[in-house]
């Protein structure tokens, strides 16, 4: 046999074998990011035998890849974040994390705020606010109070009497912040309360990958769970997110824990720790 | 009269009295004859040698001592041929912790050194001898070189 | 010819996919089938993982072992205070010297049972002769000594609580008399044995050989405090030194110093690389560690069983949660846990590129199961004194668990320059100074040469640093 003949059956050969290894790479890779109906039927099953009821079509399918990002605190140090929300000037230091002003009062609590005008702010800006536009309102008032709004989600509230209190919730790589939000409380005479918390993603530096546990898996940890509340529970919702974890603390920068919520028919959310922890 | 004669015998005697503990002794300068003396005893206390005399198969000897903060100290070494002791440490002063050592030369079998300390108060000298003697013989007095069974 | 040339290339080009393809799947967990690992299959086969063992465990204990009693300062007397020289670890005789007499007091204390206490005088005694002097800077517990010279816990040297310092004085190539110093009580005891293989004496002959042909005039001659009668009080002395501080009759050599946090850098940039290997050594996983920044800038790693702060000033602070007993690091047992933070921290350091000179200051055991040692840094065979955190390494252990570890995070580097402390004597009346208006003798515990880290970044110098009694 020549040399090149053996080197075009040689190359046919390498062609069919890479062609094998990468179909299976790509399969596995996916398979391994898929939960298949066996597994949720399975789960389902020992659930309702634990008093947990669930119905299987809100069960995701598929596993999220998690990164390990780090977020940035907006309050920097209390006193600075205080002066940026009533102006550098004439702010004084009352104790026990409040400050005031002729502006109004910021008062902190590990990670939160709650800013209070003395009168209401942004006057002009809220004179026609309703329902439909209270978010849009919101998010024009706090981008002017130096708060970077993108990657955010917006829930607006009719609280009656012209009140309209619009809750914001920060998304990393589009998922939820949950135990972080940022609320703004307004009317048509302005704004009467800014408080929360707040974090921001510069999304420069990427982090590595989190391995994360099934849905599945999470669910069967819940059975044991100590937040498991007694008796019978129906759980109405699962949502994958995360958070910032123990907020009795001040935290400058946080890498946000990836929580399962499981949201309980009473209202009630639970958050499952979804770090695989090895 | 009387009074103002008086007032000047007094003013003399006394300013006589300050000027005493100054001019009582002039300090030594680059030689110390072998057999001066001080006008005190007290101003330092030779803790090395103890005897102020000490033998040693070394090249160098350590002289050690103690005294008051502010003292200071010379060491003199006696030179036959020039029949006098010449200066081979200048002049340190003693400090806070009262400590004072000084390391000097053996080059002959037989060597005199002077102490000379001195301050407000006086002065002192105080000689020591140190003679340069084989190792053999030193073992000999340090009773290293006993029997084995010793030890057991 | 160029269509054979393509279908080489191509062959080429396809060789090397597939050799890309295939470890992708060998090495990527996500592509194996279940409970297949090609790497821990080898490892974890059982010759293999049981030779491996042995080989690892046995050569750790013997570098700990051997690391933990590395003398601050060996002093070899020559019999004459010219020729005495005293070595520190950047010495180019102290390694030899420190094998040899490893290996004599290994040797002796496997073989002698009982010790005697002995007058000081016989200690000093032996120190004018030909004799080596090891002085440490931890009070070692003494069955835990014996344990680093390779002795099995057992009622050897019963009488002797602890050991400070050791002298180690040959008679010839096989007879050798061991002097051990208990500093807390000033105790002083002493074993024998005809029967101990040592080359200390013919190393004592060499030293003196070179120091009298070289001359001797740019060493210092040393004394000991007791040589000079300075641990003696006499008239209205006010000062007294502790027996064996080494007085230089002139000042020390060194070269100046500069410290560096090897994990943030004095801008706050953090060295990313290196930290995850830092929490790789502490078994963290920096993917799944809940971690966070507090308001000091200092960085916060939360697991199930401990929590390790880093400060921007490189402050590292391990501390297991409570209820929890912390990463398990050896068996249980005082001699098990030193060895292994010794271990610990020298990985630890290597890993993060941080200095890995360090020699042991203390090891303590409360007699309820908890042991801490405490180690500080040395350059140029120089101690770091660090005179902020008290040691540059604090460790507890307990239970084979690390209870607790802190480590300032340092490297140094050594300047070109050379400089020269002060005389002792000024140092001294320095520090008495300060002691001047108390109505007592001063006592001066320990007084030696070392650099001052007050936990900046800069360059670092040395000086006497002086220990008064309370």
């Amino acid at each position: 046999m020549s040399w090149s003949r053996a080197k075009t059956i040689l190359i046919i050969f390498f062609v069919a074998l890479n062609a094998v290894l990468l179909a299976n790479i790509l399969y596995t890779d996916n398979k391994a990011s898929v939960i298949s109906a066996d597994v949720i039927s399975s789960t389902v099953q020992v659930l309702e035998k634990n008093n947990i009821y669930i119905n299987a079509g809100i069960i995701p399918k598929k596993a999220p890849s998690v990164k390990s990002d780090e977020v940035t605190n907006v309050i920097d140090e209390y006193r600075a974040f205080a002066e940026k929300m009533l102006g550098a000037d004439g702010v004084g230091d009352m104790g026990n994390n409040v400050f005031d002003s002729t502006g109004g009062t910021v008062e902190f609590s590990a990670d939160s705020f709650v800013c209070i005008p003395k009168n209401p702010w942004y006057s002009e800006l809220t004179q026609n606010v309703n329902e439909k536009n209270a978010a849009k309102t919101a998010v024009n008032i706090l981008k002017k109070s130096g708060f970077d709004m993108s990657s955010s989600e917006a829930v607006a509230e009719n609280r009656g009497n012209g009140e309209f209190l619009v809750k914001f919730t920060k998304t990393l790589r589009k998922r939820p912040i949950f135990d972080s939000a940022l609320f703004v409380l307004m009317s048509g005479e302005g704004v009467k309360k800014i408080y929360g918390s707040w974090f921001e993603y510069d999304g420069l530096v990427s982090g590595k990958d989190i391995p994360t546990k099934n849905v599945t898996g999470v669910l069967i940890d819940f059975i044991n769970s100590p937040l498991r509340p007694q008796g019978e529970v129906r759980i109405e919702d699962l949502e994958f997110g995360c958070a910032v974890n123990e907020n009795t603390q001040y935290h400058k920068t946080v890498m946000p824990v990836p929580v399962w919520r499981i949201t309980l028919n009473n209202g009630q959310s639970v958050y499952m720790d979804a770090r695989k922890v090895q | 009269m009387i009074k103002k004669f008086a007032a000047a015998m007094i003013a003399f005697m006394l300013a006589f009295a300050c000027i005493i503990p100054t001019v009582s002794f002039a300090a030594y300068g680059n030689t110390i004859p072998l057999g001066a003396y001080g006008s005190r005893s007290d101003l330092i206390y030779i803790k090395r040698p103890e005897s102020h005399n000490a033998s040693t198969s070394d090249k160098t000897y350590t002289i050690s001592a103690t005294g008051g903060a502010g003292t200071k100290i010379k060491i003199y070494k006696y030179n036959a041929g020039a029949g006098t002791c010449q200066l081979v440490k200048g002049e340190t002063t003693i400090g806070a912790s009262g400590l004072y050592s000084t390391v000097v030369n053996l080059n002959n079998d037989s060597n005199i050194f002077m102490v000379y300390a001195y301050n407000d108060w006086g002065d002192q000298t105080v000689r020591i001898d140190i003679n340069r003697i084989k190792k053999s013989t030193v073992d000999r007095l340090k009773g290293i070189t006993v029997t084995i069974k010793n030890f057991f | 010819m160029k269509k054979e040339q393509f279908k080489s290339i191509l062959l080429s080009v396809l060789v090397v996919l597939n050799v890309f393809l295939a470890s992708q799947i060998l090495i990527d967990k996500k592509l194996w089938p279940s409970g297949y690992n090609f790497f821990s299959h080898t490892e974890n086969s059982g010759i293999f993982s049981i030779v491996s063992k042995l080989f690892k465990n046995s050569e750790s204990n013997m570098i700990s072992r051997a690391r933990m009693t590395m003398p601050e300062r060996i002093i070899i007397n020559t019999g004459d205070q010219t020729t005495r020289i005293s070595l520190n670890s950047s010495h180019g005789l102290y390694n030899q010297l420190n094998e040899n007499t490893y290996s004599a007091l290994a040797d002796m204390f496997s073989k002698v049972k009982n010790a005697v206490q002995v007058e000081p005088g016989e200690w000093y005694a032996a120190l004018t002769g030909k004799s080596v002097y090891l002085s440490y800077e931890a009070d070692f517990d003494a069955k835990l000594y014996l344990r680093f010279m390779g002795t099995a816990e057992s009622e050897v040297l019963s009488a002797v609580q602890e050991i400070s310092d050791v002298v180690l004085l040959p008679l010839s190539q096989k007879v050798m008399i061991v002097y051990m110093r208990n500093r807390s009580d000033d105790t002083y005891y002493k074993i024998s044995s005809s029967d101990c293989e040592n080359e200390i004496e013919a190393v004592i002959d060499l030293v003196r050989q070179n120091a009298e042909q070289s001359g001797g005039d740019t060493s210092p001659v040393i004394n000991y405090s007791f040589d000079l009668f300075f641990d003696k009080a006499f008239g209205n002395q006010r000062v007294i030194l502790d027996p064996m501080i080494p007085i230089y009759s002139t000042p020390q050599s060194y070269r100046p110093i500069t410290s560096e946090n090897p994990i943030i850098k004095t801008d706050g940039t953090v060295n990313q690389y290196l930290l995850d290997k830092l929490l790789h050594a502490f078994g963290i996983n920096s993917s799944t560690v809940r971690r966070y920044t507090e308001a000091s800038g200092t960085l916060v790693f939360v697991e199930n069983n401990a929590t390790l702060k880093i400060s921007p000033d490189g402050f590292l602070d391990y501390s297991a949660r409570e209820g929890t007993n912390g990463m398990k690091i050896s068996d249980s047992g005082a001699y098990s846990e030193v060895c292994a933070v010794a271990d610990f921290m020298d990985g630890l350091n290597a890993a993060i590129t941080a200095q890995k000179e360090l020699s042991v200051s203390s090891v303590d055991s409360d007699g309820k199961g908890t042991v801490s040692v405490a180690f500080d840094y040395t350059v140029q065979g120089l101690p770091v004194n660090m005179t902020k955190q008290g040691q540059a390494v604090y460790a507890q252990a307990s239970g084979g668990c690390l209870q607790k570890y802190t480590q300032l995070l340092r490297s140094y580097s050594v300047k070109n320059e050379v400089m020269q402390t002060p005389e002792y004597i000024t140092a001294l009346d320095l520090a008495i100074a300060g002691h001047m208006d108390e109505d007592k003798t001063v006592v001066i515990k320990r007084m030696s040469v070392g650099y001052t880290d007050d936990g900046s970044i800069g360059d670092k110098y040395a000086e006497w640093h002086i220990d008064v009694k309370d």
